[in-house]
């Protein structure tokens, strides 16, 4: 634990040594300390059984799922006293994974431009709140374009409220939503079934949870689920009895849980029904519980980090445990952003508006296909790089982006 | 319209105050530049609504732009008199809704990628106008205080973690009677130097029942029947088709005192002041602590007080989303080491913001675990990451700190 103090305090300055390669010493040591040396040696294993599995598969048969975090600083997680709140991270992943400690946000920190900006390769200066496309085309246009892919094989699942449908695909020439990815928002799925019960008076007696379950799919059975923003199947007017059995299971495994009930809870489990079912080749998810961030309460902010941890650790999990992913799969996770510095005039950790290294300066890991050796990359990278990198990993013809592929992790 | 057509008729919707004010510098406003006016007129507008600090501030302010000739006020505006306003907001009723205007201009220069510009101009023109605007020094040395960690049996972690390396560390407060000396302290200083919220006591919950003469105060408790009211508006309003957060905010913002039921006989300029906490505040309807962080740092941002001693209280937790659909009334429960935790953040933040403001090497700020032996005091005379086991209770540790 103390060597991985050391490295990430390194990276937090800024001031590290290049070590492509893992060429210091010490780091060295640590990951053979930290048990990585398994993990190594599974690697080899893990791109056979990837390269078996190919002819399977559209592309490159390779699978990718992105996790996006919301807004997170570096002195709540990647620093000397953030380690604890993301220990599952720290401990489960890092370990295996290629580590960029410096991975900018040079766009708009905000939600809905910065997530199309990392979906896109290109920083996007679209309306806050998702009102207009991203106006480049999105990583699941190409994938589907370019690869005539299905489209049950592309998702983004989301706990953001920023977020709308049309982060799903671009307004660009050519391509656009008959390209674009199955978008569902489970947390506005919660939020329907609040407003539903409170208005119908039946609140009073739902205090069990299977009661809940029961509100939770009467809102799910809703006239209209796109009144919900999401977008599924060439949104037609019915909900896809296939993805409706998805979701009511992931209902069933949020509600019966005994653990926390969160809105990245639910996004979670949507997010593991879909790999399930569907197994989707590209994969996109959207965790918020951080954002409480904005309504003042840093308690509730670090929590939502810690949710945040685990429920990544939990995905690597399934990916691990799925067949449909072992060893054909590469996740990557990292922040949307930071947030303000303390003492900027924007409140500090409240919000992510200030245009400084504390809201653009953010982190990324990969793990898993992609990830020839474990690494930390001390080079500077920026978000948009991300596309470009998981389009050459999926096969897919390159974007016209402004990110540069990234060249430690390949397919 | 353009700033040189303005005339004195125009204001005739402002309150006596400000109406007087702008025609006294009607001269002046029909100089500046239509991407800056606004801006100012919002403040102008608002100038019977203003604390002491304010109005001075916004009376230097005119009275420096008033001293420059034509030519300096040229140098000086030209950032401004370049950036680009459409036609749309050239013909808009700025004069009268000057907030609606400046929220229109910044969503028109960023959508014209002049908004980097403009913040920029902004920032140069605040630095050079402070550097013109000599200050007058204050009657005491600023005193803030943090009371935090309410109802809390015990706590293992580190508290102050981020203030430790700026004071010195207490651990062997003697916490008897703690409140009341802190506010016997407050109101002591208020009677030595008595001016018109100067001296502030806010509560995240109930206000302690001891009195304080001359001291402002504003609690969590008393605005319940206005947060109420609110929720009640926002609920209604978030209802209505199209209804986004932008559209919510303007809302929000034309509301009035009396609107939110507020008391027509209460203090106007403070009950303007509760109204804003509660409108453009997020999340200080829902937290206490949250509340009493955002009102430490809009009275320090706006009234400047000598003397500002907030206390946290227990907020609610945070209730699961199944609690929410089932809406069982049991958020009632509060969160009391999360409250802690946000609190010991908010504590931070309002030495922060003490900081920012005149006289900051001279000012003092104190932080109490409430019931506890721990205590972190910041200030000229006092060491700075150290502890200190001197056993002492908060009066003594209060002059000791005021050295």
């Amino acid at each position: 634990m103390e060597k991985i103090r050391q490295i990430v305090t390194q990276g937090g300055d800024g001031g590290g040594v290049p070590c492509a390669g893992l060429v210091d010493g010490s780091k060295r040591n640590f990951l053979r300390g930290a048990g990585l040396v398994a993990a190594g040696a599974m690697l080899p294993h893990l791109n056979l059984a990837a390269a078996q599995d190919k002819q399977a598969m559209p592309g490159s048969g390779h699978k990718v799922v992105v996790v996006i975090v919301g807004g997170v600083r570096r002195a709540e997680t990647f620093s000397r006293e953030g380690l604890e709140n993301i220990p599952h991270i720290v401990s489960d992943l890092f370990p295996r994974s290629v580590f960029y400690p410096h991975a900018r946000n040079e766009g708009v920190t905000a939600h809905f431009n910065a997530i199309s900006s990392i979906l896109t390769g290109n920083w996007q200066r679209v309306d806050d709140w998702g009102k207009l496309a991203p106006t480049s085309p999105t990583l699941f246009e190409q994938f589907r374009k370019d690869l005539h892919v299905g489209s049950s094989d592309a998702w983004i699942v989301a706990s953001n409220k920023a977020l709308t449908s049309q982060i799903g695909a671009s307004s660009a020439s050519g391509y656009g939503p008959a390209y674009g990815a199955n978008v569902v928002f489970p947390k506005q799925l919660m939020l329907q079934a609040v407003v539903d019960a409170m208005r119908s008076g039946r609140s009073a007696n739902m205090a069990d949870r299977a009661k809940v379950e029961a509100e939770l799919e009467t809102a799910l059975e809703g006239s209209n689920y796109e009144g919900l923003g999401w977008n599924i199947f060439d949104a037609a007017e019915q909900l896809d009895p296939r993805v409706a059995g998805s979701i009511k299971a992931a209902i069933a495994g949020f509600v019966q849980n005994d653990g926390p009930t969160s809105g990245d809870e639910l996004t979670f489990f949507m997010t593991r029904e879909i790999m399930r079912k569907f197994a989707p080749g590209l994969l996109v998810v959207a965790f918020s519980d951080v954002e409480a961030a904005h309504f003042g309460s840093y308690a509730m902010h670090v929590a939502g980090i810690r949710t945040i941890d685990r429920l990544s650790a939990q995905l690597w999990q399934e990916v691990e445990a799925n067949p449909d992913y072992r060893g054909k799969t590469t996740l990557v996770i990292l922040p949307e952003f930071g947030r303000d510095p303390d003492g900027s005039s924007t409140n500090g950790f409240f919000n992510h508006r200030a245009n400084a290294d504390s809201t653009r300066d953010t982190w990324m890991l990969a793990l898993g296909a992609a990830v020839d050796r474990p690494q930390v990359i001390e080079r500077p990278i920026q978000h948009v790089d991300l596309c470009p990198t998981l389009t050459a990993l999926l096969g897919a013809k390159p974007l016209e982006t402004q990110g540069h592929s990234l060249s430690e992790l390949r397919g | 319209m353009q700033p040189r057509d303005l005339q004195a008729e125009q204001f005739g919707k402002y309150p006596p105050q400000a109406r007087q004010v702008a025609a006294a510098h009607l001269q002046l406003l029909r100089q500046l530049p239509i991407g800056f006016l606004p801006s100012l007129l919002r403040q102008v507008k608002e100038y019977d609504f203003k604390f002491p600090a304010e109005r001075a501030s916004i009376d230097r302010e005119l009275t420096c732009l008033s001293a420059l000739s034509a030519p300096q006020l040229a140098e000086w505006f030209k950032g401004f008199e370049a950036l680009k306003i459409s036609p749309a907001l050239e013909r808009f009723d700025w004069v009268n809704a000057p907030s609606q205007f400046v929220e229109q201009q910044s969503a028109y220069l960023w959508s014209t990628h002049q908004l980097d510009a403009f913040r920029d101009t902004a920032t140069a023109y605040g630095a050079r106008l402070r550097g013109d605007t000599p200050t007058e020094p204050l009657p005491m040395r600023r005193l803030g205080i943090a009371v935090i960690g309410q109802e809390v049996a015990s706590y293992d972690e580190e508290l102050f973690h981020n203030l430790r390396p700026h004071g010195t560390y207490f651990h062997q407060i003697r916490p008897e009677g703690g409140l009341d000396l802190l506010l016997g302290a407050v109101a002591e200083r208020a009677k030595q130097s008595p001016q018109p919220y100067a001296h502030w006591y806010v509560d995240g919950g109930e206000s302690a029942a001891v009195e304080t003469p001359g001291v402002t105060r504003v609690s969590y408790k008393s605005l319940e029947g206005t947060r109420t009211a609110l929720l009640n508006f926002m609920q209604e309003q978030i209802q209505k088709p199209g209804m986004g957060p932008e559209e919510l905010r303007t809302r929000l913002a034309e509301l009035e005192p009396r609107d939110a039921g507020m008391d027509a006989a209460a203090d106007p300029v403070l009950s303007r002041f509760e109204l804003k906490l509660l409108t453009e505040g997020s999340g200080t309807q829902i937290f206490s602590t949250t509340f009493a962080q955002w009102t430490a740092r809009e009275a320090l941002r706006r009234a400047q007080p000598l003397t500002l001693l907030v206390r946290f209280a227990p907020r609610q937790r945070q209730r699961p989303m199944n609690e929410l659909l089932a809406n069982t009334q049991t958020d009632a429960a509060a969160d009391l080491i999360g409250s802690l935790v946000d609190a010991d953040m908010g504590a931070y933040y309002h030495w922060i913001n003490q900081q920012r403001l005149d006289g900051a090497n001279e000012a003092v700020f104190i932080a109490w675990f409430e019931g506890h032996n721990q205590a972190i005091a910041v200030g000229p005379t006092l060491a700075r990451g150290v502890q200190s086991g001197s056993a002492m209770d908060l009066g003594q540790l209060m002059k000791f700190a005021m050295g």
